[in-house]
């Protein structure tokens, strides 16, 4: 048995919840770069991060591993999501549903990473419940028929794992449907 | 149908049965029309005119101009924020270049140009039966402002993006230049004698030696004006005059000539300068001090270098003026410097956000260390095929090569297979790792390759085919069963 690792991309504007999402599953303490807030960001929350955040989940008794990136919400440092973009299996777009303001950046980055991007993605809706509303939200912000929406509370770890779950099921549809196109 | 909120002026506007769009914009053009009009296509085009002239026009299904912007790249979330008037439920961005003054006004504006002109363009000889006008109502954006408000001294002084073409904003836009002005095609400089084929000027820099080839130890007398920007100097006739009298206060010829109004339409504009390094500077050409410049002169050392322009930014080499062999002013510039230094960008990362990312890299280089202790692939020369000699076309068996295209499909004859699933790199680097310590027998296999369709008298071309690969199958049902693992695994965490 060789040893598998799947890697997610959690991305997504500002205080959308991805930290806590990779939080939720991680078996490791997560790797953050959080600092402080400053400025109109410190009404949001107290820390932020600014670089990446980075978990884990694993196996036991196996090779088998789970690896988070998360990525930063600013703009300024939207450099790093091109960094950790690269040879990612799936990735997790994370929006909050009730923060409208940050909609627009969303729809922009989701669009701009839905061109970049030849791996299956995944629309998580923080702060939703509704599967109606969160779809209408995420095709409105850009998402393509195709794409996986989930709504979520990631302020509930189970909601995160949820998440994670529907994730690793697009990705395991997309490798299978990929091996039936080769057969 | 109708529905005209004016009266007999737009009344020429609307529609008796289809006619062409471009007809009802001539009618506008001719009217002088300001205000809206609504050809009802399918979907309805809006066009906003200001004095008969369309400044933008739009689909009634169009996304916002704000959104277009941002979709064509010209600027970014940040600057729409920024530039945004929000009140109530009207998001305007009339005020966008005021607002943010690193939004790049050509680039906005232009984009607004051609998506109004492709649309007009498109929609123009198309017959439109009804047409809805009002006059006075312009785009809720407040785009119409970009069009008919005066340009500020921001934006001329604005920043241009990388995207942008070379910046001519200094030379085509700076109002009422001098020479402009000035009854002479071009701007003059005069000192009140003429230089004369006794006084060798070749090359001679522009300093306290100009001119003469001596140390001038009278008052300097070519002052360059700082209105005269750099650029324009190669284009700008000089002729140069020398008081010969050393030492005397100059005479009312001696001075620069300049037009009188030119000195008042100069006093105190702003105006930028665009350094080789790609610096820009403001500056203020302030016509008093150039005229005190002069007269403070009078009493100065005489014999030090004489100021040229004074707008080199700090660390910047000021162009050194020559003169050529016809007598033209010219200047060079020194060979721009890169430094190594670290970009600015990158200097003002914040020391405690270069912490923690150093950190985590550490961190995440640790964990992935421990992920991949694979085994390391041993090096493996393949030996080349053994080339054989190809008969002539006429020698060839053709039921060997329709063998040979059976078998071979995929690649064809002399060709290589086409790429696989299972010849992706990590395919590979997968299959690496599962045969661990059996590589070497996968080397061998890799340096007797499987010849297809090689005739006894070997002269058939050699064609390599893949294998089928079990592994690449394998591999994936291998992926697909530790990605359900991981799933169930999760799941029962749920519960």
């Amino acid at each position: 048995m060789s040893a598998q690792t799947f890697k997610i991309l959690v991305t997504g504007p500002f205080a959308a919840g991805k930290t806590s999402m990779i939080q939720s599953v991680s078996q490791t303490h997560v790797i953050s770069t959080d600092v402080v807030t400053s400025g109109d960001e410190s009404g949001v929350k107290s820390h932020t991060t600014v670089a990446m955040d980075f978990g884990t989940y694993c196996l036991h008794g196996d090779d088998t591993r789970l690896l988070l990136f998360g990525t930063p919400g600013q703009a300024r440092f939207r450099f790093m999501t091109n960094i950790l973009k690269g040879h990612v299996d799936v990735v997790a777009f994370v929006i909050d549903a009730e923060a409208t303001e940050t909609h627009a950046v969303a729809g922009v980055e989701l669009r701009a990473l839905a061109r970049d991007l030849r791996v299956p993605a995944v629309i998580a809706v923080n702060r939703c419940d509704d599967i109606t509303v969160a779809r209408r939200l995420a095709r409105s912000l850009g998402a393509l028929d195709g794409e996986a929406v989930v709504p979520c509370q990631l302020i509930d770890p189970d909601s995160g794992r949820e998440v994670v779950v529907e994730i690793l099921l697009t990705l395991l549809a997309s490798m299978e449907s990929t091996r039936a196109e080769v057969a | 149908m109708l529905h005209n909120t004016r009266t007999a002026d737009t009344a020429a506007l609307t529609v008796d049965g289809a006619q062409p769009v471009w007809m009802t914009l001539n009618e506008a053009r001719e009217r002088a029309f300001t205000g809206e009009l609504v050809f009802e296509a399918d979907p309805e085009v809006l066009a906003y005119l200001d004095v008969g002239i369309v400044y933008y026009a739009e689909r009634a299904t169009d996304v916002s101009l704000g959104r277009r912007l941002l979709d064509a790249g010209v600027i970014d979330i940040g600057q729409v924020e920024r530039g945004t008037v929000r009140v109530g439920g009207i998001e305007h961005l009339g005020r966008l270049f005021d607002r943010d003054p690193s939004v790049d006004r050509d680039a906005v504006v232009v984009l607004a140009e051609i998506l109004t002109h492709d649309l007009i363009a498109e929609l123009a000889n198309r017959a439109i039966t009804t047409v809805r006008v009002t006059a006075y109502r312009h785009h809720p954006s407040g785009v119409h402002r970009w069009f008919v408000a005066p340009l500020d001294a921001a934006a001329i002084s604005r920043p241009v993006s990388a995207a942008a073409q070379l910046d001519t904003t200094i030379v085509d836009e700076l109002p009422g230049l001098s020479f402009a002005d000035t009854d002479a095609d071009e701007f003059m400089i005069e000192w009140d004698d003429q230089i004369d084929e006794t006084h060798p000027l070749e090359g001679t820099p522009l300093n306290g030696t100009l001119l003469t080839g001596t140390p001038l130890t009278g008052p300097p007398v070519a002052v360059i004006d700082e209105q005269f920007d750099v650029a324009d100097v190669e284009a700008a006739q000089v002729i140069e005059t020398v008081d010969e009298t050393v030492g005397t206060e100059p005479e009312p010829g001696t001075e620069i000539y300049t037009d009188t109004d030119t000195d008042t339409d100069l006093a105190g504009f702003e105006f930028a300068v665009v350094w080789p390094d790609g610096s820009e500077e403001l500056a203020t050409s302030d016509t008093n001090d150039t005229v005190d410049a002069n007269h403070t002169a009078d009493t100065a050392d005489a014999s030090e270098p004489m100021p040229v322009v004074g707008l080199a930014p700090p660390g910047a080499v000021a162009p050194i003026f020559t003169q050529s062999d016809g007598g033209d002013l010219r200047f060079e510039l020194p060979p721009l410097t890169i430094s190594d230094d670290p970009e600015a960008a990158d200097a003002d990362v914040p020391d405690d956000v270069a912490v923690v990312v150093r950190r985590a890299i550490a961190a995440i280089e640790a964990a992935m260390a421990a992920t991949h202790e694979f085994a390391r692939r041993p090096e493996v020369i393949t030996p080349l095929p053994e080339i054989v000699e190809i008969a002539p076309i006429d020698q060839f068996d053709s039921t060997d090569a329709a063998d040979t295209a059976d078998t071979a499909s995929p690649a064809g004859l002399g060709g290589f297979a086409p790429p696989t699933m299972a010849t992706s790199a990590e395919v590979l680097y997968a299959q690496t790792v599962d045969d661990g310590p059996s590589v070497d027998a996968a080397a061998d296999a890799v340096a007797a390759p499987t010849l297809v369709g090689s005739p006894a008298g070997g002269v058939a071309p050699v064609v390599f085919v893949d294998e089928p690969v079990e592994a690449e199958h394998d591999g994936g049902i291998e992926r697909s069963s530790a990605l359900r693992r991981l799933i169930g695994s999760l799941r029962r965490k749920d519960h």
